[in-house]
């Protein structure tokens, strides 16, 4: 369980402004994390862990992987058991296109769900217990700085920046 | 490999109906009673419709006997999502009632109506369960049936043809709606072989296909004069 | 805590808070009447549907002809109303529209149930209903596949498509919400919402590809959902049969979809409205807007259904006249006009007109949409049907006490699960409608701040 100072603030432009004052007192970027009950994307960042995702990537590939199990499907099953059909094609162009239509969004869909899930972290439930306080529920923005070794410093970095400090961890109630 | 064809001359049907009664007994179709027929329920798989033509005293009674055409395009076949109907390198529009789910999508594809759904179980009044054909399965509550070309009298006959080391003769097979017309307007056979009865009949110049601008290519050819068609 | 300054509008989060999750974690009495009304409905619809899977299909009104009748026009029905949330949810979101966001979860919860509904029909109407998985592509024993070129086998893939599609699309920006009510409630619900909200903790990270996602499931989704109901008008089109074999279904079925769709959302936020008291949240904007979009598909919905008619009247093929004339002025006319006075010659003016266009009448002229929009399903199933090509097979229709319990039990059913849903989760979006009012306040600092510039 990693060490962690936490300060609420009342509104994200005061949040962010201690946090570049702890990235300038010399905590890494990646340490430091800012959590709301509201996404206040469009007002700047101050780390940059909201670029470089991946999820456009993966849901092209589920696309291409749900259209080519459209196609196996139809095909490889027609082809599997000697059916006769009295003259019509085996595997027809329209019928194989509207399986491999569906498929394709379904494919899409997982695969961006999947990585959505992975690279946003979910489906943990520590980090509630350990890296979270019940305020941002109320409206707070709460600022996270990993700990080790600096916590007074970034206390009073926090509190100078108009941050009210919590002392414990997320309580069970 | 004979493609099974049948010609149904209209000009010599008197609207008998005993190739109904034949078809019932040879196939084990169930007995749906007085109620269940008024509602629609009844199953024919060979029905002779009866049209009216003309106001009194010019009254004309026209009949079509309509049983499952075995089209070669049939519409039946391909919405049917589970394979339960299909067609045969014979060219039979075959139903296999063991796949059958009864979603009743092929009922509804079929221009010419000619197929029917088990609504309740298959019941028989006593004594008659007792005269079931044991050549032909009996169907199950939930699954679609219809006329089959009497297939069990086919293979029969191809049975009985292979164990003599010989062809199947022409006129040998006869389904019993065939077997049963008093005027003899029903002739079966293979339609691939020029000299069988059917060919030939199919030949006249009185020959039509019902619904045929549908393009469903049924393999059941009706005759009629051409002047009162 | 109490949070931002809030100048535009006097909802504090407080109030916001207390407003949406409100019914969330505390039941009233009324609750329990409707659940009980509801699930007593469905009990008896159950029933219904026992009796049928053990006597047959023969206790419906179903006969040869009419092989498809009330279960094919709910199944219809209730997959056109799942329209509904990916018109608004999905289309006005990538459009920017700022008013979609207190709608989006009405609208996306409808969809879903609206899904799970109509994809029991097909199951419901079976012969063999037990044997429904037969549909399904699974290697077996049998070595037996189904077949692709069945329109029912198009339907099973897109609806399943669409269904998971639509559940993943509802619970995306539902996860913000569970956590903050996972914060809120005490005890056992603390712990079912904390694992619901799958670790939910509001990081930048985490908004952006949440953010992210619900873009493009909303990109995906769209183009999906043109598919589901035109795959399943081209159940019909698919066919012979006279009035069925037309090339229009596929655009008519999917407008007249998002036409009811929206007529239900409607309906369902006019009466949330009243029952959770969310005059601040659902104004008269939001009902303005849909109106006028219920409006233009009701003039889309008129104008297909006006080409479709005149195209067969004037071809005068006398396979499709016979059903022509059994809806114009044969045994369907009375229900054929009811269809249009409440598809087109009420709801028109009501929508149309301003000062008619005012919440009660909107809601009014929704439910009768509904009303009409099913009659609409059931004209284009039956008579058809009902007229094949060999006349001497035409026989007429009437449903049963099973059909009627079973279409009953469905909108029974409905009700019950769009409760419960309310019970369980806020049918608002909490955290896009305080980001919707940050930009209105943002948009509005900016606009009062030009003339302080200029001077």
């Amino acid at each position: 369980m990693t060490n962690r100072v936490h300060a609420i603030f009342d509104d994200p432009e005061s949040a962010r402004r201690a946090m570049r004052e702890l990235i300038a007192a010399g905590a890494d970027g990646a340490d430091v994390t800012m959590m709301s009950s509201e996404p206040y994307l469009e007002s700047g960042e101050v780390t940059s862990e909201t670029q470089g995702t991946k999820i456009p990537y993966f849901t092209l590939a589920g696309g291409l992987l749900g259209a080519a199990t459209g196609f196996g499907l139809v095909y490889f099953t027609a082809h599997s058991y000697p059916v006769v059909t009295g003259g019509m094609p085996l595997v027809p162009p329209f019928t194989t296109g509207i399986v491999m239509y569906e498929m394709t969004a379904m494919g899409a869909i997982f695969f961006a769900l999947a990585r959505m899930l992975w690279e946003a972290r979910l489906l943990r439930l520590r980090p509630v217990r350990e890296d979270y306080a019940p305020e941002v529920a109320d409206g707070g923005v709460l600022v996270s700085v990993r700990s080790d070794g600096d916590a007074e410093r970034w206390r009073s970095i926090l509190r100078n920046a108009g941050g009210l400090e919590l002392a414990n961890q997320y309580r069970e109630r | 490999m004979p493609q099974w064809g049948m010609v149904i001359d209209l000009d010599k049907c008197t609207g008998c109906e005993a190739c109904v009664v034949a078809c019932r007994t040879e196939n084990n179709i169930p007995i749906a009673g007085e109620e269940q027929s008024a509602t629609g329920r009844q199953i024919n798989w060979i029905r002779v419709e009866r049209y009216w033509e003309g106001e009194y005293p010019n009254i004309k009674a026209r009949f079509l006997p309509v049983l499952c055409q075995h089209c070669d395009a049939a519409p039946c076949e391909p919405v049917c999502p589970v394979y339960a109907t299909h067609h045969t390198p014979e060219g039979l529009s075959a139903m296999i009632y063991n796949r059958c789910v009864g979603t009743r999508f092929c009922a509804n594809n079929c221009p010419y109506t000619v197929r029917f759904f088990n609504f309740y179980k298959p019941a028989w009044d006593a004594p008659l369960e007792r005269a079931l054909n044991p050549e032909v399965s009996v169907r199950a509550n939930g699954v679609m049936e219809k006329c089959t070309f009497c297939v069990q009298r086919i293979e029969q006959a191809k049975i009985n043809a292979a164990g003599e080391k010989r062809a199947v003769r022409d006129g040998e097979v006869q389904p019993a709606c065939v077997q049963s017309c008093p005027t003899t307007a029903m002739y079966f056979g293979d339609l691939s072989d020029p000299e069988s009865e059917v060919s030939r009949k199919a030949e006249s110049g009185r020959a039509f296909h019902l619904l045929g601008e549908l393009g469903t290519k049924p393999r059941v050819i009706y005759l009629k004069e051409a002047d009162e068609r | 805590m109490n949070g931002k300054g809030k100048q535009a509008s006097h909802l504090t989060n407080e109030r916001i808070n207390r407003d949406l999750l409100g019914p969330v974690l505390a039941t009233s009495w009324r609750f329990y009447v409707l659940i009980a009304v509801s699930g007593s409905i469905v009990a008896w619809a159950l029933f219904a549907w026992g009796w049928q899977l053990y006597w047959g299909i023969g206790v419906t009104g179903k006969r040869r002809p009419e092989f498809w009748a009330l279960y094919i026009t709910n199944f219809v029905f209730w997959i056109g109303i799942s329209h509904a949330g990916t018109l608004i949810s999905a289309i006005l979101r990538v459009m920017g529209a700022e008013w979609r966001r207190p709608v989006t979860r009405c609208a996306e919860a409808i969809t879903v149930f609206a899904l799970l509904i109509g994809s029991m029909f097909p199951i419901i109407h079976l012969g063999r209903a037990w044997l429904f998985y037969w549909l399904a592509p699974y290697p077996n024993e049998r070595l037996l596949w189904p077949n692709y070129r069945s329109p029912l086998m198009w339907d099973f893939f897109a609806i399943n498509a669409y269904l998971t599609g639509s559940l993943i699309y509802l619970f995306l920006p539902l996860i913000p919400d569970l956590a903050l009510v996972r914060d809120k409630a005490t005890g056992w619900r603390r712990q079912m919402y904390a694992v619901l909200s799958l670790g939910w903790r509001g990081t930048e990270t985490q908004w952006h590809r949440l953010e992210k996602a619900v873009s493009i499931m909303a990109i995906i989704i769209i183009p999906v959902a043109v598919s589901v109901h035109t795959i399943v008008s081209w159940d019909f089109a698919m066919t012979l049969n006279p009035m069925w074999k037309s090339t229009i279904f596929g655009p008519y079925f999917v407008v007249g979809a998002i036409f009811s769709g929206i007529a239900a959302l409607i309906l369902a936020m006019a009466v949330l409205r009243r029952v959770l008291h969310l005059e601040a949240y659902l104004q008269h904007k939001h009902f303005s807007n849909l109106a006028l979009l219920l409006l233009t598909m009701c003039l889309l919905w008129f104008y297909f259904t006006f080409a479709e008619y005149l195209t067969a009247w004037y071809g005068n093929e006398p396979a499709e006249m016979a059903v022509f004339w059994s809806k114009v002025r044969g045994s369907y006319s009375p229900l054929f006009y009811t269809m249009v006075c409440c598809c087109f010659v009420i709801p028109v003016p009501i929508l149309a007109f301003r000062r008619l266009r005012r919440i009660p009448l909107v809601a009014f002229a929704s439910a009768l949409i509904c009303v009409g929009m099913w009659l609409e399903r059931f004209l284009i199933v039956v008579p058809t049907l009902a007229h094949p090509r060999l006349p001497y097979n035409w026989r007429g229709y009437r449903p049963t006490w099973v059909e009627l319990s079973i279409t009953a039990g469905t909108f029974a059913y409905f009700t019950l699960l769009y409760a419960l849903f309310t019970k369980a989760f806020p049918i608002i979006a909490v955290w896009e409608f305080k980001e919707g009012l940050r930009h209105e306040s943002a948009a509005q600092a900016k606009s009062e701040a030009v003339p302080v510039i200029a001077d």
